[in-house]
């Protein structure tokens, strides 16, 4: 990559994404950890603002909204400047974007542990004005990438960028049919919950993740992705499909049964989408696994592809009614959410920091780093496999019990000593992020150029660093 | 060819895909919500003002996230039969929000108030839940209770529902004497009661 992009503090504001959803992602495992640890022993910790209910919202909420909103945003940014081939055009937006988000997040952070919450309504918990704060922030980098890709200076928009501009267009509408008030009592509430708590997932995270896959995994191996035309077949798929699938929450409910059916159907339709996408992947790194085998940062992409597919595969038949009826309301659900949203979206989250931090902050160290990053993959990878499949276990166990009429205690003495296996494969997870964060931090760049706004008479140019 | 038209064109793609975004959520979410929400309403206006203690402790029931662990919702299928019959649309009118539950690390508490409606029992429960269920996983709250020598209960509000406990939860002598917070949590799982 050539010259001024790295000079007028586009880098540093992106590495700042990046650092902050580093700490969110530690600070987000360690809940998960304490969370883990109470199932298993429920009076570890036994204080009330660290009670079981105020920190499940908790550890969600830093994971998804802080670790993978943020570390999205960043790498967003990061591939729409080099793909335009221009900085940012408002680097300040970008910042303005960060601290807004970080604000929303420590004040729900703090507000969850005090027990202020909306009600268990799964990623939007926060109250109101807490709501407000992280919205603006969401527009705020919308908007700059929006800008940076008119401005562009290539013809061409790469596929990259529909997956991007796309979720910044996606999230907002969805999160504010998520806060309107006259939906929150009754039973619309259910409607708009399954809509939202699967959308969020479907056309924020999903979206990101594969938009920013598209540069990193052909950046990685030194070739262009395998076929560009399923990549546009994914992304008009996967917003028809992902869209109205939500429903299947509430299987055997008291919503309309079109609605469920409708979503059941959909959800089988997404193997369209996701197989384009897996598919492409893979046989862009067919012919390079030679190179791959060197590249750690590869590995986490081919394990989230992988992941990717099979997971959501598991999804669409988790929608089914035979199906959801045993499984509805058990772990089997926690091992698959986690499987998704830790080894699919945050594995191609690290495969692409680890791809594409070095060369925007122009570390060239990778060699020393190669170690720690090998660690990290086989404590990540070693971590979400116990932990995905002792809830698997855990979950068909209680499916299993309650369909055999047995008394709800059997259940829980059946899943006990799984709840300790999970326990040790979240700590392994937690570990590795520890790793992770040490990785980040020696790839920061060596000129920390700040937000104009935060250096008093700062009207010039941003001079080039050094 | 449509797609190299997106290719140079980054505000028609969002101006295109957001529209088609917002039509499918009109399908699917909010044009359900707003006909369900009719409902709603005409129910609401039938129901009669909640006991200001079961109102309290529905928000307790809230802040500590008890949602998270106990669903209410029954489904149509016999895996559910325990917990009463299958919920309808109407058993929701008037809450916010209404507590369907993605999981159940506990039971369902949509009918709790018929299956368990000692005061006492919620009580000891509230306070130790290994005390009355000792494969429970549910944190104990022990911070709703006042701990004091059996004696002083006598003269305390609750008084009438001092317990007492196995030595390895509450030393011999003490008692937990529920807070006004506990009675009103109580009050509201007394009031979960399908009809």
């Amino acid at each position: 990559m050539q010259q001024p992009l790295n000079q007028d503090g586009t880098p540093s504001v992106i590495y700042a994404y990046i650092l902050s959803a580093a700490l969110w992602l530690f600070l987000g495992s360690l809940y998960g950890v304490i969370l883990a640890a109470k199932l298993w022993a429920p009076e570890f910790l036994g204080v009330e603002l660290l009670s079981f209910g105020r920190i499940r919202p908790v550890h969600t909420s830093t994971i998804l909204l802080g670790w993978l909103t943020l570390v999205n945003m960043g790498l967003g940014y990061l591939v729409v400047f080099r793909s335009a081939r221009r900085p940012l055009w408002s680097v300040d937006l970008a910042w303005a974007g960060l601290i807004l988000a970080n604000i929303a997040l420590v004040s729900g952070t703090v507000s969850l542990h005090l027990g202020i919450t909306r009600g268990p309504l799964e990623y939007r918990e926060w109250v109101l004005p807490i709501a407000a704060v992280m919205a603006p922030a969401v527009l705020c980098n919308g908007a700059n990438v929006l800008m940076t890709l008119i401005h562009r200076r290539v013809e061409e928009m790469y596929i990259s960028n529909w997956f991007i501009l796309g979720s910044y267009i996606w999230l907002p509408i969805l999160y504010v049919i998520a806060y309107i008030p006259i939906f929150d009592h009754g039973v619309e509430t259910l409607v708009i919950q399954g809509y939202y708590m699967h959308d969020v997932l479907g056309l924020w995270f999903t979206p990101m993740a594969i938009g920013i896959t598209y540069w990193s995994l052909p950046r990685l191996l030194h070739k262009p992705i395998y076929s560009y035309s399923l990549g546009v077949l994914a992304f008009w798929a996967n917003l028809v499909f992902y869209t109205m699938l939500g429903a299947h929450h509430f299987v055997l409910g008291p919503l309309p049964w079109w609605l469920v059916s409708t979503a059941a159907m959909l959800g089988i339709g997404m193997m369209i989408p996701v197989w384009s996408t897996v598919f492409n992947f893979t046989l862009t790194m067919k012919g390079s696994w030679a190179l791959m085998r060197r590249e750690p940062a590869s590995w986490f992409i081919l394990a989230g592809t992988c992941t990717y597919g099979l997971a959501s595969l598991q999804g669409s038949f988790q929608g089914l009614r035979d199906f959801s009826q045993l499984i509805h309301f058990t772990h089997y659900t926690v091992a698959h959410a986690h499987w998704a949203a830790y080894g699919f979206a945050s594995f191609l989250a690290f495969g692409a920091v680890y791809a594409l931090l070095p060369r925007l902050t122009e570390v060239m160290e990778r060699a020393a780093l190669r170690r720690a990053i090998k660690w990290h993959f086989w404590l990540s990878l070693s971590g979400i496999a116990i932990y995905f499949v002792s809830l698997t276990i855990a979950g068909t166990i209680q499916g299993l019990r309650w369909g055999e009429g047995l008394p709800f205690v059997a259940s829980l003495e059946g899943i006990a000593p799984y709840m300790l296996v999970r326990l040790i494969g979240g700590s392994l997870m937690a570990a590795s992020h520890v790793i992770f964060l040490w990785v980040v931090w020696r790839l920061r760049p060596a000129a920390f150029i700040r937000p104009a706004f935060a250096r008093p008479g700062a009207s010039a140019p941003v001079q080039p660093a050094e | 060819m449509i797609n190299h038209f997106f290719h140079t064109r980054p505000v028609a793609l969002v101006v295109i895909v957001g529209a088609i975004f917002f039509a499918l959520s009109w399908v699917i979410a909010v044009r359900p919500a707003l006909s369900l929400r009719a409902e709603t309403l005409r129910l609401m206006a039938t129901q009669p003002a909640p006991d200001p203690s079961i109102a309290r402790g529905r928000a307790l029931y809230i802040a500590e996230g008890c949602g998270y662990c106990h669903s209410q919702l029954v489904r149509a299928t016999f895996v559910d039969a325990p917990y009463g019959r299958a919920t309808v649309a109407a058993d929701y009118a008037g809450q916010r929000p209404p507590m369907p539950g993605t999981q159940r690390t506990g039971p369902d508490l949509s009918d709790v108030g018929t299956r368990q409606p000692s005061w006492m029992w919620q009580f000891m429960h509230l306070y130790n839940p290994r005390s009355m269920v000792p494969q429970s996983v549910m944190p104990s709250f022990p911070w709703y209770f006042e701990v004091m020598p059996r004696a002083e209960a006598e003269a305390h509000e609750f008084g009438l529902y001092a317990a007492a406990f196995d030595a390895s939860i509450l030393a011999p002598g003490l008692v937990a004497v529920p807070t006004q917070e506990a009675v009103d949590l109580v009050a509201y799982l007394r009031a979960l009661k399908q009809e």
